[in-house]
């Protein structure tokens, strides 16, 4: 009981991460049409400046900076790195955001060096907050829940009422139209990428100190996200909330049962020999948790390409 | 008894909540050159969709032929024999004239999967793009990448690549949007010599070019066929006076 | 060198004498390829078969990106099972009585790649666009993972491995063997995509990208037709797979990396996509660069990323692109010329500023001690020389400056070169 309880909260928090990091990169691909590969360096980034401002400022004002500081460093590569590339054709923009990650994860290398970094929780932060049987739930957790959601609940708000949020909106359905109409579409385009940054920079400060700060951090959840973002429907945030945590609950919970299919097959007395063919059949789920993304992409692009809320076809 | 090349029973198509075709029946005749008029929102491009089978009806039937087309990809309904253009130019532009129509012999002629000749050894092929680019007085062009040619030609290259796939029933939207009176003028003189022995259905705003090509017109109007006939006939239609024409003659 | 910029063969617009030319250079080529053997060292032919190996893979993706403007993020799907399929081949004759002609072993990469193509094709076709790709690269995820599981065909964590045996009196032991097999087979696949291009079904496949509803329109299946694309792809780089286990005899789960997959794209980009040998000189420089380098710097991803994004902004057609256009013999050079040297001018600056501050960098950061010194060019400069830094900062800042300021110019023209037969 107390598995299913932590193990849902855990996934519910970690698909409100999930969704930090994703809810600028679906709108970033609404806007763009583009997938920014170099979306999981900027939650890294974010990791490596919260680390590094932490032990100076504060933890909290870390946080800050550390948005602050991807916000602008996001902001700079879609002006002087992704605006050239526009009217190439979306092929280019992938690839400079590409080069970017690689980019990305060798300066990390060359400052910080290739190991974890010893970037934890801070002390008045770490403390149980209720008991779950034996065991406290940490109140840090609850923490990245709440600013997650505050996030979204900001993001909500600023989009859906105010008039910044109509031309962003509109930007990302027709943005000729809305340039013809005066606005000034490339700041747009490169307001949102500074903010879809930022969030993923915040993201990566929180999450860094509870899990790993390394320069693999890119790649990991990087991937990760663009599956979330598809299921999500490309485009649509709040398809990128539902598909966060959608497989953020899966995900924690597959990694904590170790089910087989050949268990599965037991039901039909076919167990021992489901076990003499080996191989996949005996995996247990915790193994093929990071698969299984993946396998949910697959079903949703054959099935339903626009994805659980998405409304292109 | 001329035959029916194209009929359709009832057509309805709606986009959602919107009805935008309303139970059209339309019957064009072997031979005939039967244009499709109506205000702007009538729904014409809607049934060139239709008739070309790019998108299905939500009730209703489309007989090509005799047979029904419902179901059928835009491929399949080619290879019966319809031929489509666009009122938005839409060739190869990376290709030249010659390449652009080499494209629609091949398909003519089934080949497809070829992969052991080269294409400009095929005599009896460039034959054909010869023929065909002579028709359209494109000859001089063959060499241009279509995206090069000057509005008229490449509306004159889309007419060509429609025909290259012989089709006996033709349907042509707007084949002279946007041109000035003297290339409308001469395009209308090519399409009335590539039509001959073959059926036309087109879409067309220019009402002189409908009175000089056509000898049958109907009046789609909010999705619905309101008057059918002969050219003059339909000329003094008062309901298509005032649908069309706003003239309020009552 | 005279080719064709735009994308599709314009053979007929290419004058006579460019076409003589042409062929010539292809000749010489040819021969060039043959006898470098003769020059290298081992290890330089071992560069030189990994480079052959990487341009066939990335022309393999440049067919379905130039052709049908598809981006396939699982081109290492192919590859991987070509390689494996190779080495099963080959360990199946390890110790068999018979024996199994040794230059034929690729052949088992063709045919497992067609196989995968067809497979994957099917399916992936249901989708276009940015769906295709996506569709892709989770096949190649999930093929990663069964290969990592999977024992007896992948070989598991460690991956199988092999031996090439003696065929016809040769031993196949050296790699001087195994560059002329390597180069016929990427000549071979070469020539066929080649020949493939001045085919009906070449024409044909070149005009789904170009415009597939007015395919569909003409009377063709246009799935069929992109699957039969992504059959041809696959079958080449399932022969580059093969040929690449041929090599180094053995393969294992890590062929289906992500960076596999992007490897072709990178490359085929960077060389240019929309001539013919665009994708194999960007292969082979990037290759080169890499190989190279990384037994210079320990930090050479960087300056691989750093080049890889230049190119791309700079020169968005391609080095190769840029070449054909350069020698169309079209260029106003009174015009261009000035900011084209400005502009290289800018760049060797940036570069050489950001060389020596990354390699300071890196030097400061991670050294044990801050008495570590940069050894290069016969100097040697102390990490914590500020006049070191300063010159690699400003060095940089100038270049960029000038980059930034002739780069619109230069992308223009680049832009008008496109439109040069």
């Amino acid at each position: 009981m107390e598995f299913v309880v932590s193990s849902f909260l855990n996934g519910l928090i970690y698909g409100l991460l999930l969704f930090m990091v994703s809810a600028g990169l679906t709108l970033i691909f609404g806007m763009m049409g583009v997938l920014n590969f170099a979306h999981g360096s900027f939650y890294m980034l974010g990791a490596y400046m919260g680390y590094f401002l932490s032990s100076r400022i504060g933890f909290i004002p870390a946080l800050f900076g550390a948005g602050i500081i991807v916000g602008i460093v996001g902001m700079l590569c879609e002006r002087f790195l992704l605006q050239p590339v526009h009217r190439e054709g979306h092929a280019h923009e992938l690839l400079v955001t590409f080069g970017l990650l690689f980019v990305f994860d060798e300066i990390v290398k060359i400052v910080f060096g290739q190991f974890a970094m010893n970037y934890a929780v801070p002390a008045d932060l770490n403390f149980e907050v209720f008991r779950l049987g034996n065991f406290g739930y940490p109140f840090y957790r609850l923490f990245i829940g709440i600013v997650a959601a505050a996030l979204f609940f900001g993001l909500y708000v600023l989009v859906r009422y105010t008039r910044a949020g109509l031309i962003v909106r509109a930007a990302v359905q027709r943005p000729l139209m809305v340039q013809v109409l005066g606005h000034n579409v490339p700041l747009v385009f490169m307001i949102v990428f500074a903010c879809g940054a930022a969030m993923a920079g915040i993201a990566g400060a929180i999450a860094g100190a509870l899990l790993t700060t390394s320069p693999t951090m890119a790649r990991d959840i990087g991937t990760l996200v663009f599956v979330i973002v598809v299921i999500g429907g490309l485009g649509s945030v709040s398809g990128a909330l539902v598909a966060s945590l959608l497989i953020g609950v899966f995900s924690t919970f597959a990694i904590g049962l170790d089910w087989t299919i050949a268990d599965g097959l037991a039901w039909f007395g076919l167990r021992s020999v489901a076990q003499q063919i080996g191989g996949l059949l005996v995996t247990p789920l915790s193994t093929m948790a990071g698969v299984l993304p993946f396998v949910l992409m697959l079903v949703v692009l054959l099935v339903r390409p626009a994805g659980l809320l998405g409304d292109r076809a | 008894m001329t035959k029916t090349v194209l009929q359709t029973a009832q057509l309805k198509k709606a986009f959602g909540p919107i009805e935008i075709i309303r139970g059209v029946d339309l019957e064009v005749c072997e031979g005939e050159r039967h244009a499709l008029i109506g205000p702007n929102g009538a729904g014409k491009s809607t049934m060139f969709e239709l008739l070309s089978a790019s998108i299905a009806p939500t009730s209703g039937d489309i007989l090509l032929f005799g047979q029904s087309i419902l179901g059928l990809s835009p491929a399949n309904v080619n290879r019966r024999g319809l031929g489509r253009s666009f009122q938005i130019t839409s060739v190869f532009p990376g290709m030249t004239v010659t390449e652009n129509l080499r494209l629609g012999v091949f398909a003519r002629r089934g080949i497809r999967f070829d992969a052991m000749h080269i294409s400009s050894r095929l005599s009896d092929v460039n034959e054909e793009v010869e023929k065909l680019m002579t028709t359209v007085r494109l000859q001089d062009r063959r060499n241009t990448h279509a995206s090069d040619l000057p509005y008229s030609e490449q509306r004159a290259l889309e007419l060509a690549l429609t025909l290259t796939t012989d089709p006996q029933l033709l349907l042509l939207d707007e084949p002279t949007a946007g041109m000035s009176r003297q290339e409308a003028e001469h395009t209308v003189e090519l399409i009335q010599r590539v039509t001959d022995g073959r059926t036309l259905l087109i879409v067309e705003h220019d009402m002189e070019v409908v009175f000089t090509l056509c000898n049958r017109i109907s009046v789609l109007v909010y999705g619905q066929v309101i008057a059918t006939g002969e050219p003059q006939a339909i000329r003094k239609n008062a309901d298509v006076q005032t649908a069309y024409l706003g003239i309020d003659t009552q | 060198m005279s080719m064709a910029v735009g994308g599709e063969p314009a053979v007929a617009t290419v004058g006579f004498r460019r076409r003589g030319l042409f062929w010539l250079a292809g000749l010489v080529a040819v021969v060039a390829l043959v006898a470098l053997p003769g020059c290298l060292s081992p290890k330089g032919v071992h560069y030189a078969i990994r480079l052959l190996i990487a341009a066939l893979y990335a022309m393999a993706f440049n067919v379905l990106w130039s052709q049908a403007r598809l981006l396939s993020f699982g081109q290492a799907a192919p590859f991987g099972i070509g390689a494996f399929s190779v080495l099963h081949l080959m360990r199946l004759f390890e110790d068999a009585q018979l024996s199994f002609p040794t230059p034929l072993l690729p052949v088992a990469g063709i045919l497992a790649g067609i196989v995968v193509g067809v497979l994957v094709g099917l399916f992936a076709t249901i989708r276009t666009g940015t769906y295709f790709s996506m569709i892709t690269l989770a096949m190649t995820e999930l093929l990663g993972v069964l290969a990592r599981r999977w024992n007896s065909a992948f070989g598991g964590e460690t991956g199988l491995s092999s031996m090439r045996m003696p065929w016809a009196g040769l031993s196949f032991g050296n790699f001087y063997e195994v560059y002329y097999v390597v180069l016929f087979w990427c000549l071979l696949g070469l020539g066929i995509l080649w020949f493939l291009k001045l085919t009906p079904f070449g024409n044909i496949a070149a005009a789904v990208g170009n415009n597939e509803r007015r395919l569909e329109f003409l009377g063709f299946n246009t799935r069929i037709l992109k699957t039969q694309i992504v059959t041809v792809s696959f079958a080449v780089a399932g022969l580059a797979g093969g040929l690449l286990a041929f090599t180094t005899e053995n393969a294992s789960y890590e062929l289906f990396s992500g960076y596999t997959s992007a490897e072709p794209i990178i490359q085929s980009f960077f060389g240019g996509v929309g001539t013919f040998l665009g994708p194999a000189l960007g292969a082979a420089i990037l290759s080169l660069f890499g190989l190279v380098l990384s037994d210079v710097t320990r930090i050479w991803l960087l300056y691989q990323g750093i080049l890889f994004i230049l190119v791309i902004i700079l020169l968005p057609i391609g080095v190769g692109g840029a070449i054909a256009a350069l020698s169309s013999g079209r260029v106003p050079w009174a015009k261009m010329g000035p900011w084209l040297a400005a502009v290289g001018c800018g760049l060797l600056l940036l570069f050489a500023g950001t060389t020596l501050i990354s390699e300071l960098a890196y030097r400061f950061f991670q050294a044990s001690n801050l008495k570590e010194t940069l050894d290069i060019l016969g100097l040697s400069i102390a990490v914590t020389s500020i006049s070191a830094w300063i010159f690699g900062i400003v060095a940089a800042s100038i270049g960029l400056i000038i980059v930034l300021k002739g780069e619109r110019r230069i992308r223009e023209f680049w832009a008008s070169a496109r439109q040069m037969p």
